[in-house]
């Protein structure tokens, strides 16, 4: 239990307490506003190379099991929380939190003022941030975030058989950071994506970090594969595939992070509430259009180019929608 | 889509009175329903018999009708208004049955009204127990093995298949009032008798009993377009088998992972659809399997409820508004979040806090009640708690409640050392769960219990037990420790983890100033937060506060010099309910509306003060020294306003001022002259005005000595204490010394009051206004009971029905030159007794009384809210009110009991008050605004049967008197063997029974047997024997009228009188008032 400095790249600082070994880290300070998903946000690979701030106070509650994980291990940089309880009750529980990090000395912080951090994101942005048990300035968190290198993501999961008889659509994934929800995800929505990718009759680029958004490898490598089958993005695969059609992406300020993000179909019908892990919107325009719009601020949450049989989307979508997002790029 | 235009009048039905399982949540949703209803331009016709709430105002919907919730009343209404539609979710259950039943009647197709909401299908699927089983199992959710039963003997069928322990289930009832845990063929029997009498329709379900999983609740919410959004999970503290009204509750749910979370949210968003609301809320109520996370549905309520009201308050987000407007088309993303101002309310809020509701029990008021908590709900109040962590917000919680304690223990409060150390004692409160249990958790592992054992016995999260535990530790670095040589950081900690001054000051031996003085040296000051519906994601409009000791304070002061302080009335319990939360709102109303910042202090979810949009501004906050001066600390408001929240407040009047705030309205010094006895005597004679010859005692010796020079009977009751609280009447030696035992035990420095009873005198309730220039009385009224029954619980009449213009008019005199004295500025209320042509005054409140709503709205004047302005500076004349009003029609309040939640208390009236809630009757005379105040209290009165006569000796005179009118109204009459013989004499037909005991057919039997239609029996003495008890509380299981004083029977028997001759009148408050 050490006193802990969250530094940001503008020089504000936060303080806490880390509740394991401290380890000095550096990352895109961002958030997650949900109550429930400590641990599905911490090994989510869309989530590499970021810290992340708990909105809930509460972080450990239910402990840890394998089952939740989104792959084999921790992915953040690191995680502060208001408060950490030294237990944990749930029938799955396998193991308490700081305990699960332990072997990927992931720092875990508390006791911080998790509020006026969210705050202060709301107001100036997400922004590199360094933890250290010192208080850093301005230019020494410039300086150590400038030396961080961001790590490429090697795939660690794979796809899951679809269980339908005849499956929707057989999918080649491209693999940017795709979490195992993901993966559960499109199988429950009948996509075969464990087909070898000769017979795919559909491209899926998944969910990826924040920084592989502007990765122009990463567009090119899209870009390549246009026209020759349908391509669909979700996550921050949407911006991906967007950019890869010509599109203009725009970083928000702070982005969607959490479990209730209201999102509306340009073909009307039942709104959905949504799970949105991003940063980057599409901006539509030219031979992109918007399909999917968010009620609170009217941004594009996910696009169709028909032109490039390309379409995408900041979440995963239900069954009706990705089926409206296939009837559209087919 | 937008709002429906084929509808242009809405009908909302009100809850009635406040009862246990219904209080004032439904007046918070039916006045955001009235509300959202006008803003979207329909007119609104509003019936509710309770006059104490805010929807029952004039100004609230275009015509209010102040009648009784009963079919035939509300059938006479549609009548008369030809609503388009009926919205039946926003009044409880009462709102719902009635229009249910107002549908199956056929009255509303014949009137050309529809129920919006949720339709008669959509409420039979959610109410109906086969239905509701059989929907479920269509998608999916189990439900609990179970049958209906509609007779013992189906219900013996049903048992063998579920087993024991089995829960009974009414149907159509609410705050699970019938229900019950049965472990054995015999007490099966029992309650199914008993379960199947209370549900309206004699349907009960019979449940195999999930006791011990996990309690989860979640608000849905759906429009007409399918859209469905989930507010809210809540987590019950109590397992399965405590009713979730009586559950600590926390929200949301601490101990569920994401999947589990996302499933449950899923099978909710099922639930609502399969059910088929299309514009509107539910309740669900989920049982979870700790081991194994086994997933059964226990019950939906498809309406606004309790935790809706609960759920809104925790989030921010107004569930009630957001229904109504969804009842007449429209959708989700098209209604804005208010608290925002920006998004919409198609989403799901997040928070980033702890909300903890605990509930407040009056087992105080019926010793003979069983205290064990169970699946019928007991809890008169809650109070609700905001905290960053799960002990600052338990702590909180427990400090709101006013039940005398300041946090979880260490406060001097606990139990003796003996007790704290008796593992008997701790082991049956772990297991059998109480109000105080969580105390009891506390004393286990101080007492080194393991929390394996702890949940063993108790069933309760070990999460929740481990919160506890660390509590118990952290204290330890107090042991030996100063204010002094405490560390600063440790004293910060302690704050964070929501220790009052009061902990703080018991832990280190010194006061609760000196702590708070020490706090501030060091710089640790309370921080405000949001309440904001998205965990700080957005910038909130409109976002009410919560303190915290956190780095940041968005606590949003404004420097306006023109800022109020209102202080709320806090939990609701007996004594002190919705009255009062009126005359808050009404206060910041007027605030508002001359020009001051209007900032309300209350920590009741139930209520209306606790809107977001009542106020300027809102703190969600326990109402003690500590936290009111903190927010005074900070706002710095030009004064604080004590007098309009009850007791409560009033209380904190002189500590406040001590601490340098000013009161606005009646100096604290004189309210403090009208509380203590010795000061106010003098005040009296002073002003040449009479008292009922009293003195006090502080021994056995002295108190009878001084009994017995005033004369028997005298009235009794230990010094400081609130409503009634352990007040008696005394006939005689025996009687006082049994009293004094346990008075003195209650308090041993505090001297017991003794007056002179003046028996059969009447009394008298005067509400007055003065702003020190000009007094005006705002109403006199005169009780139905005799003096001796506390104010509370007797019914009254406005204007009086009996009394001269003589003695009205010097009551009145000595009103103002009390008012004048006592230099009131705002409102006072005095109690008169009337004997012989004598006016005696009992008691004088310089604050406002529990009346005053009740004024309110037979005058058609907003007492409350002039009186604000009063104490704002603007005088009556300014105001314009210069006259009194003496109102052409009669108003009758009249008092509603919790009886039948507590089987083998007795019902009688005394000077204790034990009612909850309140109805009022409104008509052109006395006689039927007394049969409506009667019928909407639930005193189902008939117009013929047998009338079962039984009176004390001291009334047997009255029998012939009661007799002959009954036999006049056609009544039979049925009596035992002393009122019997009475009659006979004097040659009046009776069929004599014998007494409880001494031969069968008895009155038990005749009351089971439903031949009895009225009882009037009157009680025979302060001890009363126990088959009176026994009678009486028979006959209020069944739902059988019963009227236990003469004063009342004589005043039914007006009424009845007066009903028969020239039928009841139903009008609005809007044309009374118009003349």
């Amino acid at each position: 239990m050490k006193p802990i400095f969250c530094c940001l790249e503008d020089g504000t600082l936060f303080e806490g307490v880390s509740v394991n070994e401290p380890v000095e880290c550096a990352g895109l300070l961002s958030f997650y506003t949900g109550v429930v998903g400590y641990q599905e946000v911490i090994t989510d690979p869309a989530n590499l190379g970021k810290i992340i701030v708990y909105t809930y106070p509460l972080i450990g509650n239910y402990g840890v099991n394998s089952e939740d994980a989104e792959s084999a291990s921790p992915k953040v940089e690191a995680i502060l929380a208001k408060e950490y309880p030294p237990y944990y009750s749930n029938f799955r529980a396998e193991m308490s939190l700081c305990d699960y990090l332990a072997t990927s000395k992931t720092l875990l912080g508390h006791k911080f003022d998790t509020r006026a951090m969210m705050v202060y994101m709301r107001e100036h942005g997400e922004m590199g941030a360094v933890i250290s048990t010192h208080q850093l300035t301005a230019n020494e968190v410039r300086d150590r975030l400038a030396k961080t290198q961001h790590a490429e993501y090697e795939p660690e999961n794979s796809p899951i058989a679809c269980d339908r008889a005849v499956p929707t659509a057989r999918a080649e994934v491209i693999d940017f950071g795709a979490s195992r929800s993901f993966y559960r995800h499109i199988a429950s929505l009948g996509i075969d994506a464990a087909c070898d990718s000769e017979s795919a009759e559909i491209v899926i680029v998944s969910d990826a970090p924040y920084y592989a958004v502007e990765d122009k490898r990463k567009i090119d490598l899209v870009k390549s594969r246009l026209g020759e089958k349908p391509i669909l993005g979700f996550g921050h695969g949407c911006a991906i595939v967007a950019q890869a059609c010509g599109a203009a992406v725009k970083k928000l300020p702070f982005g969607d992070h959490g479990l209730n993000i209201p999102v509306k179909h340009r073909g009307g019908g039942r709104n959905e509430i949504t799970v949105q892990n991003h940063n980057y919107v599409v901006i539509p325009g030219g031979s992109t259009e918007c399909l999917f719009t968010n009620i609170h601020d009217g941004t594009c949450e996910g696009f169709v180019c028909k032109e490039a049989r390309a379409a995408g989307a900041n979440f995963l979508p239900n069954e009706a929608w990705f089926q409206s997002m296939l009837d559209a790029v087919k | 889509m937008p709002k429906r235009t084929d509808i242009k009048k809405i009908l909302i039905i009100g809850s009635g009175p406040i009862v246990i399982g219904q209080a004032c949540e439904f007046d918070y949703s039916g006045s955001q329903a009235c509300k959202a209803f006008r803003e979207e331009g329909y007119q609104t016709v509003l019936v509710n018999s309770n006059p104490a709430t805010i929807m029952t105002d004039p100004g609230m919907a275009d015509r209010t009708y102040i009648e009784p919730l009963t079919l035939e009343s509300v059938a006479k209404i549609i009548e008369r208004e030809r609503p388009d539609a009926l919205l039946p979710t926003l009044g409880g259950q009462m709102g719902l049955n009635l229009g249910t039943f107002l549908e199956r009647e056929g009255i509303l197709k014949k009137y050309g009204c529809e129920l919006i909401g949720a339709d008669e299908r959509a409420i039979a699927r959610a109410e109906d127990r086969e239905l509701f089983k059989e929907t479920m199992q269509s998608i999916g959710i189990r439900v609990p093995r179970s049958g209906i039963a509609r007779s013992i003997e189906e219900g013996m069928q049903v048992i063998k298949y579920v087993g024991f322990p089995a829960i009974l289930r009414p149907a159509y009832t609410m705050g699970g009032a019938g229900g019950a845990t049965a472990y054995n063929m015999e007490e099966f029997e029992r309650m199914l008798a008993f379960a199947l009498e209370t549900s309206p329709i004699h349907q009960t379900l019979i449940e195999e009993s999930v006791l011990g999983w996990k309690e989860i609740e979640f608000e849905v919410i759906r429009d007409c377009a399918d859209n469905v959004i989930c507010v809210t999970s809540m987590e019950n503290i109590d397992p399965m088998g405590v009713h979730t009204g009586d559950s600590v509750v926390v929200a949301p749910a601490q101990t569920l992972t994401m999947p589990e979370m996302a499933h449950l949210v899923e099978l909710s968003k099922k639930v609502i659809r399969a059910v088929g609301i299309n514009g509107g809320g539910t309740n669900i109520q989920y049982a979870v399997n700790p081991e194994n996370g086994d997933v059964v549905i226990i019950e939906i309520n498809p309406r606004v409820s309790r935790s809706s009201a609960l759920a809104s308050k925790a989030t921010g987000f107004p569930i009630a508004r957001v229904a109504a407007k969804l009842a007449v088309g429209l959708t989700l993303d098209e209604i804005k979040n208010d608290i925002t101002g920006k998004t919409y309310s198609d989403f799901e809020p997040t928070v980033d806090y702890v909300v903890m509701k605990v509930c407040r029990f009056a087992f105080e008021k019926f010793p003979q009640a069983d205290p064990t908590l169970n699946t019928s709900m007991k809890a008169v109040g809650e109070a609700m708690a905001i905290g960053r962590n799960f002990k600052e917000a338990l702590q909180k919680g427990i400090r709101s409640l006013e039940i005398g304690r300041y946090g979880l223990g260490s406060d001097g409060k606990d139990l003796k050392e003996r007790e704290r150390r008796d593992m008997d004692l701790i082991r049956r409160k772990l297991v059998q769960p109480n109000a105080e249990r969580l105390f009891f958790i506390r004393y286990a592992i101080e007492n080194g219990m393991s929390t394996d054992e702890i949940y063993e016995l108790s069933k309760i999260d070990p999460w929740f037990i481990e919160n506890i535990r660390e509590l118990v530790e952290f204290e330890k670095q107090f042991e030996g420790k100063s204010l002094v040589s405490i560390p600063a950081e440790t004293l910060r900690e302690a704050k964070q983890l929501g220790y009052s001054d009061i902990q703080l000051a018991h832990m280190l031996e010194t006061d609760e100033e000196q702590v708070r003085m020490r706090r501030k040296v060091l710089g640790i000051e309370s921080t405000y937060y949001l309440v904001d519906t998205c965990a700080g994601e957005f910038e909130a409009e409109k976002p009410y506060f919560y303190s915290t000791y956190e780095t940041l304070d968005q606590s949003r002061t404004t420097s306006n010099p023109k800022k109020v302080i209102i202080l709320g009335g806090g939990p609701n319990r007996i004594g002190q309910g919705i009255e009062f939360d009126y005359c808050c709102v009404h206060a910041a109303y007027a605030c508002r509306e001359e020009g001051y910042e209007a900032i309300i202090i209350n920590c009741n979810p139930e209520t209306v003060s606790t809107d977001f949009d009542t106020s300027d501004k809102l703190y969600f906050e326990p109402l003690t020294r500590e936290d009111v001066l903190g927010i005074v600390d900070r706002e710095k408001p030009m004064g604080v306003i004590v007098q309009l929240g009850g007791q409560t407040p009033l209380n904190l009047s002189l500590p406040l001022k001590r601490a340098g705030v000013h009161i606005l309205g009646t100096s604290p010094e004189q309210i403090d002259r009208a509380e203590d006895r010795k000061l106010f005597s003098e005040l009296v004679n002073k002003l040449g005005l009479r008292q009922t010859i009293n003195d006090t005692a502080t021994s056995v010796k002295e108190a009878l000595e001084k009994a017995r020079r005033i004369g028997y009977p005298v009235l009794v009751r230990p010094s400081y204490v609130l409503g009634g609280r352990a007040m008696e009447i005394v006939y005689d030696d025996t009687d006082l010394m049994a009293f004094m035992e346990l008075a003195t035990e209650a308090s041993p420095e505090r001297p017991v009051l003794i007056d002179k009873f003046l028996e059969d005198a009447i009394e008298v309730d005067v509400d007055a206004i003065s702003d020190g220039e000009t007094t005006l009385v705002c109403g006199v009224m005169e009780h139905i009971e005799r003096a001796g029954v506390h104010s509370g619980d007797s019914a009254c009449s406005l204007p009086p029905y009996s009394l001269s213009d003589d003695i009205v008019a010097e009551i009145k005199r000595q009103t103002y030159l009390l008012a004048q004295e006592l230099e009131v500025r705002g409102l006072m209320n005095v109690q008169y007794a009337v004997k012989n042509g004598e006016i005696y005054i009992l008691e004088v409140n310089p604050r406002a009384s529990r009346t005053v709503p009740f004024v309110g709205k037979a005058t058609g004047i907003p007492w409350a809210r002039v009186a604000t302005k009063i104490m704002l500076g603007k005088s009556l004349k300014e105001q314009g009110i210069t006259q009194e009003v003496v109102p052409k029609h009669v108003a009758v309040k009249e008092a509603v009991f919790p009886f039948v939640r507590f089987p083998g208390v007795d019902v009688v009236l005394g000077p204790e008050m034990k009612s909850t809630g309140e109805v009022m009757g409104i008509d052109l005379n006395f006689g039927n605004a007394f049969i409506k105040a009667q019928i909407a209290a639930g005193q189902n009165l008939p117009s013929k049967g047998n009338v079962f006569l039984s009176l004390a000796d001291r009334d047997k005179h009255e029998a012939v008197e009661i007799a002959t009118k009954l036999r006049e109204l056609g009544f039979d009459i049925v009596a035992t063997e002393g009122t019997g013989r009475v009659l006979s004499q004097a040659g009046i037909p009776v069929r004599v029974i014998p007494k409880i005991g001494e031969g069968r057919p008895d009155a038990i039997d005749l009351i089971k047997n439903n031949e009895i239609a009225l009882v009037i029996n009157t009680p025979s003495g302060k001890k009363a024997r126990k088959h009176e008890i026994l009678i009486r509380s028979t006959i209020v299981a069944r739902g059988i009228p019963i009227i236990t004083t003469i004063a009342g029977a004589k005043a039914t028997l007006v009424g009845l009188e007066t009903a028969r001759k020239q039928g009841a009148t139903v009008r609005s408050l809007q044309e009374y008032h118009a003349g």
